[in-house]
C-alpha cells in the first residue's frame, strides 16, 4: 500500500505539486523579503533590516519631525538614522506658551523652541502648568489653564474680576461652565451731560468704567428700573446674546434685561431671528424625527458576522441646529459606527460614534490556540468560527466580525522601462490576509475488497465545504466570492478543486436593515486595549476608572452625556446640582459613546511589535499573522489526522486519501463599470475604495478635493494580448520562440534548458491591463485556475511577474528509480496563462510558457541556504546543547565535525529530509543537536542524493557564540514601595529598567505586566548601558508591575516592583481664620499663603504670609484681605476674602 | 527726420480734407450718429464700472493721521486674516493639502500609519500673530508712504523706523505700530510715537479651538465635535473626512460666520496592515 504512494508515478505527482509550491503562486511571496534576507546567511551576510526609516527634521513636503524614508527628507535639514522620538531635536513633548499660557501636546522640541515656547518632556502635558481649571472672567467662565486665565483677564477688553479655580466643586469642564458662580451683573449708573446713563455690567466692569463702586447696583437691578431714574426705557426690543440660548429683552440703551422667551438648546430650541423677529427657533431635525444633538448610524447592508460587503462604509449622522450632518467613519471599515439607544421623557434618543474596528486583534487572538475562544468572545469586533468537515479537518479560528476592506487597485508604477519596483513583491494586505483561508482538506477512505468508505473529513467533497471555507475567507476581509455593497456578486476571489463551488445566496446581505447596530463594547473591554493606561487599583473618589477619567478629560466629551442626562430626567432639577457625578456611570455606557472613538490605545493595540521604538514592517506583520493562523490550523488538522489513521493501522484494510483544495484570494470587483454612478449619491461621500468596488472600470476622479466623482473608464473590449515582459527576466536567460501563443525560457548562453537549482524571474505584459492566472493544465478556464500569476496576479495591471525555482529531477532518480526518459519528462515544464481585462474579456487560448531543466547529470554540489539559529547567534549563558536545523537546496545527506575534514571523515550525521514532497521554501531540512559546551565552531558538509553523489568541497562553517554572563535587571524604577505624589491626575510615570550582562551587554527585549495588562518597552542604549523606558499615565492607587526581559540568546531576567501613586490635585483648604496678634490662618495641609488688598491679584506678585506649614500669619490691618494658599505640588486653593473689623 | 514727420502730418490733413470733400451730407450725419453712440457706450461703461466698483477714496483728515493709518492697517489685517483663516494659519501654507481649491496647512501630521500626529504649529496663536505681522508690514509701510505723500507740501514730515506687533486676544486683533511720525507746519507741531489698530475678530478664539482639536487628535486620535458643540453652541465645528486619513476641520463662530480651516493627519489606519 505504501509503495502506491512512493512510486515513480507518485514522484511525478509530487514534483508537480512541488512546482506549484516553488512557483510561489499562492503564498510564498509572503516570505519573499524574509527569504531574500535569509539566503544571504550562508554567505555570512548579516540580516539587514528592511526598514530604512530615518528622522526627517523636515520633509520635502514641509512637515516637521517625521519618521520617514530618507527620500522623503528635505536634505537642507537634519536627518538622523533613527526614529524622531530618539533624537534630541525632534523629541516629542509639551510646548507651553509663555504668552497665552496655552499648552500644546505632542509638540517637537524643535518647533516649540523655534516658536518661542517652553518645552517640557511628556507629550501629554501632565504638568502643573497645563492643569485646567475654571477661569472666571467676570460674568463668563472658561475651562483653561491658570496662565491662560491670567492672559485673557489682562486682554484689552477684560478689565474684570478674574479667578482661576480648581477644587472639588469646579474640577470638571461641565461644573465650570454651568455650576460655578460667576460675577453678578447689575445696573452701573453714571452721570453724563446732566443725565443718568447706565450700562448693565459686573462690579469690576462698573468700577473700571466709572471709577467708583458706588455706581454699581448691588441688588442686580436692570438699568430701566424706574427707581434708578436713568434714560433707559424698559423692554425696548428683543434680541439674542452671542453665547446664550435665550431670547432677551433689551432696553432702549441696548442693555440686556429679562428673558423674553425661555429657549433651551438641550430640549431643542435656540434664540434666532426669523422674519425680523427674535424667537426661540426649533433646532430639532423634525423632518427625520431626530432631536438636536442626537447621533445615529447607518449602514450599506448587513453588518457583523463577517458579512460586511466590499465597498461598504459605516456612517454616523448627527442632528445639529436643525440640520442633519453626515460623518462617514474611516474607509475600509477601519472604523465601525456603534450606536446606543436610550429612552428619554421625549422618546428614543440615540448616540453614535465611529470607533476603531479592532479586527487586527481578532487575527492576533489565533496565536494562543488554547485561549482563542475566550479571547475572541471578549472582543465584540471578533467572531469565533469552528470549522468541521466531519473529522480531522476541524479547527477553531478567530475572525473579524466586521471584515476589513482592502485596496482594490494598485498604482501601476511598479514597472519602469529598466526595472521593476521592489514593492511589486511586497505582500499587499488583501493578498496576504486572504491566503490564510487557503486550505487543503484531505478526506480519508477505508478500502477493502468490497469497496471504499469515507472515514475522515467526509464533508470535504460535499457542497458545504466551499460555502464554509468561503465564509471563513470572506470574514478575513475583502476576500473570496461575495457581493459588493450594491449586491453584485463575483466569484473570482476563490477557487475550489475537488468539490462543488459556493452555492450560498449572498445578495440578501446588500439589503439595508435599520434595526442592526454595531456593538460599542464595554468599558472593561476598552480598558484592556490601552496598555499605556493602567487600570485603576483603587477607584477614584468619584468611582471613575483611569480609562473613564481619561476619556472624560477630553474637551467636549461631556456634551453628549449631559444632553442625554437632561433629556432622561427633564423635570429633575438636581441634574444641574450634580454635574460632578454625571460621568460616574449613572447613565451607563452612553456616557462614553461620544468619546469612545477617542481610544488611542485602540490604534496602538492594532500592531503588536516587539520594539515600539522601531517602525513596523507591515509585510512581515502580514506574513507572521497569516503564518500563525495557517500553523494553528495545520497543527489541528495534522494532530487529528494522525489519530484517525492510527485506528486503521492494524485493520485488514488499506486507506486512500483525496484532496480538496480551497484557495482564498482577494475579492474581485464586478467586470465593467455600469454601476459606477451609484457611488455618486449625496448620502455618503464617494471614496476610491467605494467607487472601485462597483466595477473594475470604475475610477474616482478629483480625489481628495471635495469634488470627487466616480466615473467609468473607457471600455476596451479587445481580448487581452499577452507578450513577454523583457525587463522582468533574470539576467542570463532569454525568451525564445516568441509567438502570439507563448514563449520559452532558455539559458541565454546555451540557448537551451536552464540549469537546475536556479531561481528565475520572468513575466508577461498584457494589453489591455488585466488580472492573470496560471495553471499547469491547458484545459483550465480562467475561473478554474486557482493560482495567480505572481503576487499581484489578482490585480489589473499592465504586467505581471513571478519567480520560479527549478529543482533537478536527477535528485530523485535514486529515491524513485526514475529512468532517463522519466527524468527528461519531469524536466519539461509547461504553464498556461489566462488573463481577464477590466471589461471581463479573457484570452480564449491559453498563453503557454515553456521551459526545461537541463537533463544532464547533476554536477553541482549542494548548498546550505539557511540556518536556524542564524550564523553567529549567541547561546544562552551555560547552554551546553543546541538544537540546530538548516536547509539544503537539493536533497542531501549532511554531516558535521569539529574539524575541517572530508565528508567521509565526518562522523556526526544530520537527520535530513530527502523526499520531494517535503520541500520547503528554503529547500530540504536537516537537523541535529550540537554539543556546544566546549566548542562553538562546526564544519558541515553535504552530499546530494543524485547519481553523482556530489559532495561539498568546502565546509560550511557554522559558528555560535557563548553568552558571557547571565542577563540581569539591575535597576528598576519606580523603586519598590516608592510613593509617587503628584499634583496632576493622571500623572505620567516612567517605568524604567536597566539591564546588563547576557549576550550583548544587557541588550534585550523587555515587557511589563500589571493587573493583566502589558506591553513592550521602548529600548535605548545610552552611554554603554541598556535602558528600557515606558511611560504610563496613572491615577491614584497601588500598583504592582512585573518585568520580563529576554535577550537574543534566550537569557531571561525577571523582576518586579510595587509602588503607590498619591494624587494631590487640589490646593490647600483654609480651615481657620482668626486674630491673634495679627491675621492668622490655618490650612489643612502644608502650604505657602499670600495676600493682597485687591481682589484681582496675581498670586506670584502678592505679599507672602509668614509660615510654611499649616499656620500662617501677617499684620492686622483694617483693610479687606484677599488670601490664597498653594501646596508643595503647586496646587492653589480658592481665594478667600477677610474683612477685619475694628 | 523732423521734416519727414511734418510731411506725414500735412499729408494726413490733406487726406481728411479730401474725405470731407468727397462725403455727402447724409454720410456726415451718419458719422455724427456713430460718434454720439460711441460716446454713450463709453460713458455707460464708465458709469457701470464706477457703480460696480466704487473708487477707492480714503478721506484724509489732516488732523487725524491715526485714523488714516488705522483704516489702512485694518484693510491689510482683514486681508491677512481672510487668507490665514482659509489656509490653516499660514499665508503660504507649508505642508498642506488641497481641498476645495484651497491649500490648507496641516496643524498636526504623521506620515505613518498607526501613529499619533505631531503638532506642526505649537503656539498657533503666536504663529498667526507673526504671519499677520509679516503680511501687513509692507502694506502698512505703504500706508505711511501714502500718508506722507498726501501731507507733503503742507507739512514737513519726519518719520522714524517702523516696528509692528500683532496681538491676538479673545474676539480682538490688535496691531501696534511703533513709528515716530512728526508733522510740522509753521509753529504747529504734531508728534506721534506710535499707532494702534484694534479689530473685533474671533481669530484668537477660533485658533484656540483649533489647538484644542489638535491636542485631542494627537492624544486620542479623535475629537468629539458634537459634544463640543453641545457645550459651546456659539461655535460650529465641521469635520470633513478625506481619503488617505486626511481630515479637514472647519471651525466657525456662529454669530459672525467667521471661519478657520485646517488639516490633520493622525492615527491613519491602512487598508489591511
Amino acid at each position: 500500500m505504501v509503495n502506491r504512494y512512493w512510486n515513480r508515478k507518485a514522484a511525478v505527482s509530487y514534483l508537480e505539486i512541488f512546482l506549484l509550491i516553488t512557483s510561489m503562486f499562492a503564498f510564498s511571496y509572503l516570505f519573499y523579503e524574509i527569504t531574500d534576507n535569509l539566503y544571504g546567511v550562508s554567505d555570512g551576510v548579516e540580516l539587514v533590516s528592511a526598514s530604512s526609516s530615518v528622522c526627517c527634521e523636515e520633509t520635502l513636503s514641509g512637515q516637521s519631525c517625521q519618521t520617514a524614508s530618507s527620500e522623503a527628507c528635505n536634505p537642507l535639514f537634519k536627518i538622523s538614522p533613527t526614529t524622531c522620538e530618539s533624537t534630541d531635536y525632534c523629541e516629542i513633548g509639551c510646548c507651553i506658551s509663555e504668552n497665552t499660557g496655552l499648552c500644546n501636546l505632542a509638540s517637537s522640541r524643535r518647533d516649540c523652541e523655534l516658536s518661542g515656547g517652553e518645552f517640557k518632556q511628556g507629550a501629554e502635558c501632565n504638568v502643573q502648568e497645563c492643569k485646567q481649571g475654571c477661569c472666571i472672567l467676570g460674568s463668563e467662565a472658561k475651562w483653561t489653564t491658570e496662565a491662560n486665565c491670567a492672559f485673557e483677564s489682562n486682554s484689552e477688553n477684560k478689565d474684570i474680576f478674574t479667578e482661576w479655580r480648581f477644587d472639588e466643586d469646579s474640577d470638571t469642564e461641565l461644573e465650570c461652565l454651568f455650576n460655578v458662580e460667576k460675577d453678578k451683573e447689575g445696573a452701573c449708573v453714571f452721570e453724563d451731560g446732566g443725565k443718568n446713563k447706565c450700562v448693565y455690567a459686573t462690579l469690576e466692569e462698573c468700577v473700571s468704567r466709572t471709577g467708583s463702586e458706588s455706581n454699581f447696583d448691588h441688588e442686580g437691578r436692570f438699568c430701566s428700573d424706574p427707581e434708578l431714574d436713568t434714560i433707559c426705557e424698559a423692554k425696548d426690543h428683543k434680541g439674542c446674546l452671542d453665547d446664550n440660548e435665550e431670547v432677551y429683552w433689551f432696553d432702549s440703551c441696548d442693555n440686556r434685561e429679562d428673558i423674553a422667551e425661555d429657549c433651551d438648546l438641550f430640549t431643542g430650541s435656540y434664540c434666532g431671528e426669523e422674519n425680523g423677529e427674535f424667537i426661540c427657533r426649533d433646532v430639532d431635525c423634525g423632518d427625520i424625527g431626530r432631536k438636536n444633538g442626537e447621533s445615529w448610524c447607518s449602514y450599506d447592508g448587513k453588518i457583523g458576522d463577517g458579512k460586511d460587503p466590499p465597498g461598504s462604509r459605516h456612517v454616523k449622522h448627527i442632528c445639529y441646529f436643525g440640520t442633519e450632518r453626515i460623518i462617514p467613519c474611516s474607509d475600509f471599515r477601519n472604523e465601525i459606527c456603534v450606536q446606543e439607544d436610550s429612552i428619554t421623557e421625549e422618546g428614543d434618543f440615540s448616540q453614535a460614534a465611529c470607533r476603531v474596528n479592532l479586527w487586527r486583534e481578532c487575527l492576533d487572538h489565533n496565536k494562543n490556540k488554547d485561549k482563542v475562544k475566550d479571547k475572541c468572545g471578549e472582543n465584540p469586533d471578533c467572531r469565533f468560527k469552528h470549522i468541521d468537515m466531519g473529522g480531522s479537518f476541524s479547527f477553531d479560528v478567530c475572525l473579524p466580525n466586521y471584515p476589513p476592506g482592502f485596496e482594490l487597485s494598485f498604482d501601476q508604477n511598479f514597472f519602469s522601462e529598466d526595472e521593476v519596483s521592489e514593492d511589486y513583491y511586497r505582500a499587499s494586505s488583501g493578498d496576504g490576509i486572504c491566503s490564510a483561508a487557503t486550505q487543503k482538506c484531505t478526506s480519508t477512505w477505508k478500502c477493502s475488497i468490497f469497496g471504499c468508505s469515507c472515514i475522515d473529513n467526509c464533508g470535504c467533497h460535499g457542497g458545504g465545504f466551499a460555502n464554509e471555507m468561503n465564509d471563513f475567507c470572506t470574514s478575513l476581509g475583502d476576500c473570496g466570492g461575495y457581493i459588493n455593497y450594491v449586491g453584485d456578486y463575483t466569484g473570482g476571489g476563490y477557487s475550489v478543486k475537488g468539490a462543488p463551488g459556493v452555492s450560498a445566496d449572498y445578495k440578501q446581505y446588500a439589503n439595508k436593515d435599520d434595526s442592526q447596530k454595531a456593538d460599542p463594547g464595554d468599558v472593561d473591554f476598552f480598558q484592556t486595549i490601552d496598555p499605556g493606561l493602567l487600570p485603576e487599583i483603587e477607584k477614584d473618589d468619584r468611582n471613575l476608572s483611569a480609562f473613564e477619567l481619561e476619556l472624560m478629560g477630553a474637551s467636549g466629551s461631556y456634551g453628549s452625556p449631559l444632553l442625554l442626562k437632561i433629556l432622561t430626567s427633564k423635570n429633575d432639577s438636581s441634574v444641574w446640582g450634580d454635574l460632578g457625578n454625571l460621568a460616574a456611570g449613572s447613565i451607563g455606557l452612553s456616557t462614553f459613546t461620544g468619546a469612545i472613538s477617542s481610544v488611542s490605545g485602540a490604534i496602538a493595540a492594532q500592531i503588536d511589535r516587539e520594539d515600539p521604538g522601531q517602525p513596523p514592517d507591515f509585510s512581515m506583520i502580514i506574513a507572521m499573522v497569516v503564518a500563525t493562523i495557517a500553523y494553528v490550523i495545520t497543527q489541528s488538522i495534522v494532530a487529528s489526522m494522525i489519530g484517525a489513521l492510527l485506528g486503521f493501522l492494524f485493520g485488514i484494510s488499506w486507506i486512500i486519501t483525496k484532496n480538496v483544495y480551497f484557495s482564498c484570494l482577494p475579492w474581485e470587483p464586478p467586470d465593467g463599470g455600469e454601476r459606477c454612478n451609484e457611488c455618486n449619491s449625496l448620502d455618503i461621500p464617494c471614496s476610491e475604495y467605494r467607487c472601485e468596488s462597483l466595477g473594475s472600470l470604475c475610477k474616482l476622479q478629483n480625489k481628495g478635493t471635495g469634488n470627487e466623482i466616480c466615473l467609468a473608464r473607457e471600455v476596451n473590449t479587445t481580448l487581452p494580448v499577452i507578450t513577454p515582459f523583457e525587463t522582468a527576466l533574470s539576467e542570463g536567460y532569454e525568451y525564445k520562440d516568441i509567438s502570439k501563443d507563448g514563449f520559452e525560457i532558455v539559458n541565454a548562453s546555451t540557448n537551451r534548458c536552464i540549469e537546475a537549482y536556479t531561481s528565475v524571474d520572468f513575466g508577461i505584459k498584457v494589453d489591455p491591463f488585466a488580472r492573470c492566472r496560471i495553471s499547469n493544465n491547458s484545459r483550465d478556464d480562467y475561473g478554474d485556475m486557482s493560482d495567480m500569476f505572481g503576487p499581484k496576479g489578482n490585480h489589473i495591471l499592465p504586467a505581471h511577474m513571478t519567480k520560479m525555482f527549478f529543482p533537478n529531477p536527477e535528485a530523485f532518480r535514486n529515491s524513485y528509480n526514475l529512468t532517463d526518459e522519466e527524468i527528461v519528462e519531469l524536466g519539461k515544464w509547461n504553464f498556461y496563462v489566462k488573463c481577464k481585462s477590466s471589461s471581463g474579456k479573457v484570452n480564449p487560448r491559453p498563453y503557454q510558457i515553456k521551459t526545461c531543466i537541463n537533463p544532464g547529470p547533476d554536477l553541482t554540489s549542494p548548498r546550505i541556504t539557511f540556518t536556524s539559529p542564524l550564523q553567529n547567534t549567541y547561546l544562552g549563558f551555560g547552554e551546553e546543547e543546541k538544537d540546530v536545523l538548516f536547509y539544503v537546496n537539493e536533497p542531501s545527506e549532511c554531516r558535521w565535525s569539529n574539524e575541517d575534514v572530508d565528508y567521509s571523515e565526518m562522523t556526526n550525521n544530520f537527520e535530513c529530509e530527502t523526499r520531494a514532497s517535503v520541500f520547503t521554501q528554503f529547500g530540504w531540512k536537516c537537523e541535529d543537536t550540537l554539543d556546544v559546551k566546549n566548542n562553538t565552531k562546526f564544519f558541515i558538509k553535504c552530499q546530494d542524493t543524485s547519481e553523482n553523489n556530489n559532495v561539498m568541497t568546502e565546509s560550511f562553517v557554522y559558528e555560535l557564540k557563548h553568552s558571557n554572563s547571565e542577563l540581569v535587571i539591575d535597576d528598576v524604577l519606580p523603586k519598590k514601595d516608592e510613593r509617587i505624589i503628584s499634583g496632576v491626575s493622571p500623572t505620567s510615570v516612567k517605568l524604567r529598567l536597566g539591564t546588563s550582562g547576557g549576550a550583548v551587554n544587557g541588550e534585550s527585549v523587555c515587557r511589563w505586566e500589571g493587573n493583566g495588562f502589558g506591553d513592550s518597552f521602548r529600548y535605548e542604549k545610552s552611554n554603554g548601558s541598556s535602558v528600557h523606558d515606558y511611560q504610563v499615565n496613572l491615577i491614584q492607587g497601588k500598583y504592582a508591575i512585573d518585568f520580563f526581559c529576554e535577550d537574543i540568546a534566550g537569557n531571561v531576567a525577571n523582576d518586579s516592583t510595587n509602588f503607590v501613586v498619591k494624587i494631590d490635585k487640589f490646593g490647600p483648604r483654609i480651615t481657620r481664620i482668626y486674630n491673634d496678634a495679627g491675621l492668622k490662618i490655618v490650612t489643612a495641609e502644608n502650604a505657602e499663603c499670600r495676600y493682597d488688598f485687591k481682589r484681582n491679584f496675581v498670586y506670584e506678585n502678592a505679599s507672602k504670609m509668614i509660615g510654611v506649614e499649616k499656620e500662617h500669619h501677617t499684620a492686622w490691618l483694617l483693610k479687606t484681605y484677599y488670601v490664597q494658599c498653594m501646596d508643595e505640588f503647586g496646587n492653589k486653593g480658592g481665594r478667600i476674602k477677610v474683612k477685619p473689623s475694628g | 527726420m523732423e521734416k519727414g514727420v511734418m510731411n506725414r502730418r500735412s499729408n494726413s490733413r490733406s487726406c481728411l480734407q479730401s474725405i470731407d470733400y468727397i462725403l455727402p451730407s447724409q454720410k456726415r450725419s451718419q458719422i455724427t450718429i456713430f460718434v454720439i453712440v460711441a460716446s454713450i457706450i463709453v460713458v455707460s461703461v464708465i458709469i457701470i464700472f464706477l457703480l460696480i466698483k466704487g473708487p477707492e477714496v480714503r478721506v484724509l483728515d489732516e488732523n487725524n493721521p491715526q485714523a488714516f493709518i488705522e483704516s489702512c492697517t485694518r484693510e491689510a489685517v482683514e486681508e491677512a486674516i481672510e487668507i490665514l483663516s482659509k489656509q490653516g494659519g499660514d499665508i503660504k501654507p507649508k505642508g498642506s493639502l488641497n481641498y476645495e481649491d484651497e491649500e490648507i496647512a496641516y496643524l498636526c501630521y504623521n506620515i505613518n500609519f498607526y501613529e499619533r500626529c505631531v503638532n506642526q504649529r505649537p503656539l498657533l496663536i503666536e504663529h498667526i500673530e507673526n504671519e499677520i505681522t509679516e503680511f501687513i508690514k509692507p502694506k502698512v509701510g505703504n500706508c505711511f508712504f501714502n500718508l506722507e505723500s498726501n501731507l507733503r507740501g503742507r507739512y514737513e514730515i519726519e518719520t522714524g523706523e517702523m516696528e509692528l506687533r500683532t496681538v491676538l486676544q479673545p474676539k480682538t486683533v490688535i496691531v501696534e505700530i511703533d513709528k515716530g511720525f512728526k508733522m510740522t507746519r509753521n509753529e504747529e507741531v504734531r508728534d506721534f510715537e506710535g499707532f494702534k489698530m484694534s479689530k473685533v475678530h474671533p481669530i484668537y478664539d477660533l485658533a484656540e479651538i483649533g489647538m484644542k482639536i489638535v491636542n485631542q487628535e494627537s492624544k486620542y486620535c479623535n475629537f468629539d465635535e458634537l459634544g463640543h458643540m453641545i457645550l459651546y453652541p456659539e461655535y460650529d465645528i465641521k469635520k470633513f473626512i478625506l481619503g488617505d486619513a486626511n481630515l479637514v476641520y472647519r471651525v466657525s463662530e456662529r454669530g459672525t460666520g467667521e471661519e478657520f480651516n485646517f488639516a490633520i493627519r493622525s492615527c491613519a489606519l491602512p487598508a489591511g496592515y
